[in-house]
């Protein structure tokens, strides 16, 4: 396995239905009230004596950015690539972030609480990606005096996180199981396993590109190797039944059309909007995973990240305003496609 | 019992009040207690977070009753600023407010004892207490199944800790 990839150009284990695995862990500094709270120089403050801690790790290379000198569409393209949350990316005064070469360990300093630290690996690796996160918890630990409390665990902003403070997650593609209409139900089971299901674009039951996040929600009561088993445990019965459903489904002859033909519009498009793409790739994902066409499933990973708006952007090196994306988005798609 | 504003529908809704200080109960049915105001009393559906925070508001009303207002040390947050803003202000409001957090955390996530990671090498006397409670839970739910075999290892390891944490 190569360490140096990126999560969405990595297939890992249960690549077929699992993008990827991520830890998020939010910790603050003992005494003092969170960031929301804090005045520009307080938050100032904490900001350098985290990027000064930081700079002396030895097993992280963490380079911090601050989240003021980016244009506010890189910032948000590292938002669209799961490095950091919509909020971080909005307000970005005072806000540090420290991120690994690799985009695996990011750091929000100064967020919601004082640290949120995560990390982020390809495929379904919970065990690898706690290790991690954890190994750097333990770094901050060793200098920083952490709000802990014995009976409530991590002290944090918000109820919600206090105990582990972690939040796992990993993002799925489930284009069977959405295309038959259960992914509601499922959804709605979720919170009685102490999990929640969301789409990872958009909102609600019309997931763009069947692409799916499920996340833990108890924090408190539950060790953190048990919330991960949880999750796991939880993440291979929906991978299962995805691969049940899909064997039948993708031997429709029906079925294989509107892949061949999505992979043809995409192949061919002059213009392409961001919606129809998703939809297009999701189907191009599933006859790539099921060998109809030979289309590695890691590109179809990468493009559904790369032609996000705020990176095309970045490619493109402006603000592009909507139809010029849709140009650069499907030229881009066509040369990603056709290599 | 028939509605006694109406007098035409079944009540179902039964609300008593203190007016002048005495206590008065009426009997309404759905139809007039929506129109009287008296549904919005009880949400059907309130959303998650207004449950999570029911209980909190409970005891914010209780508190302002009372003329002493308690504020954390640290952030100078009272309770009731926590509730107006649905989130702690430092760290320190959850050690000052914690019996008043512990409905709502109830709510959240169903328990109220951290099980997992502890902080900091610093922390030793924290790690022997968590490592306390994990022991009692064990010892108790050994007592339930009466493995009294495993009960009474699991209460020597308790008090030989306790007796170090007492040296």
């Amino acid at each position: 396995m190569a360490d140096n990839k990126r999560w969405y150009s990595d297939t890992g284990s249960h690549g077929d239905v699992v993008l990827a695995t991520r830890v998020r862990l939010s910790r603050n500094l003992d005494g003092v009230p969170f960031p929301s709270r804090l005045s520009r120089d307080a938050l100032a403050r904490i900001a350098v004596t985290v990027c000064a801690v930081a700079e002396k790790f030895k097993d992280f290379d963490l380079r911090p950015i601050a989240m003021e000198s980016l244009h506010p569409y890189e910032a948000v393209a590292l938002a669209e690539r799961h490095l950091i949350s919509a909020d971080f990316a909005a307000a970005r005064e005072n806000r540090v972030l420290l991120l690994s070469e690799d985009e695996s360990i990011a750091v929000m300093v100064n967020e919601r609480d004082h640290l949120r630290m995560q990390t982020m690996y390809g495929g379904l690796c919970t065990e690898k990606a706690y290790g991690v996160a954890d190994r750097l918890d333990n770094a901050f630990d060793e200098v920083l005096t952490y709000a802990f409390d014995d009976r409530l665990g991590y002290l944090t902003q918000n109820p919600a996180d206090l105990g582990t403070a972690m939040r796992a997650s990993v993002i799925l593609h489930l284009p069977v199981l959405s295309a038959q209409g259960v992914m509601l139900r499922f959804a709605a089971t979720a919170p009685k396993l102490g999990l929640s299901v969301r789409s990872l674009f958009g909102e609600g039951a019309s997931a763009k590109g069947d692409l799916y996040v499920l996340t833990n929600r108890v924090t408190m009561g539950l060790s953190e190797q048990a919330a991960l088993q949880n999750l796991e445990a939880f993440t291979l019965q929906l991978a299962t039944r995805e691969r049940a459903a899909a064997e039948t489904y993708v031997s429709q002859i029906a079925v294989q059309d509107r892949i061949r033909r999505a992979h043809g519009m995409l192949t061919n498009a002059m213009l392409l909007s961001a919606d129809e793409m998703s939809e297009a790739l999701s189907l191009v994902r599933l006859g790539s995973v099921y060998g109809i066409l030979d289309v590695p499933a890691e590109t179809v990973n990468e493009l559904f990240v790369a032609m996000q708006p705020a990176n095309l952007n970045c490619l493109a090196g402006a603000a592009l305003d909507a139809s010029d994306r849709d140009v650069l988005r499907a030229r881009f798609v066509r040369s990603k496609l056709s290599e | 019992m028939l509605c006694r504003h109406c007098s035409k529908n079944e009540a179902t809704t039964h609300i008593r009040s203190i007016i002048g200080g005495e206590a008065v109960e009426t009997h309404l049915c759905a139809d007039c207690a929506a129109v009287m105001g008296y549904a919005e009393a009880f949400p059907l559906f309130a959303g998650l977070s207004d449950l999570m925070f029911a209980a909190l508001r409970n005891d914010a009303a209780v508190s302002t009753l009372s003329s002493k207002v308690v504020r954390c040390e640290t952030c100078a947050s009272s309770f009731e600023d926590i509730v107006r803003m649905r989130v702690a202000a430092c760290p320190d409001c959850y050690r000052v407010f914690y019996d008043k957090f512990l409905p709502t955390l109830q709510n959240i996530h169903g328990k109220t004892h951290h099980v997992g990671k502890v902080a900091g090498g610093a922390h030793e006397d924290v790690k022997r207490e968590h490592r306390l409670y994990l022991l009692r839970e064990q010892l108790n739910l050994a007592i339930d199944e009466r493995n009294f075999e495993l009960a009474a290892q699991l209460r020597d390891e308790i008090k030989e800790l306790e007796a170090r944490g007492n040296g």
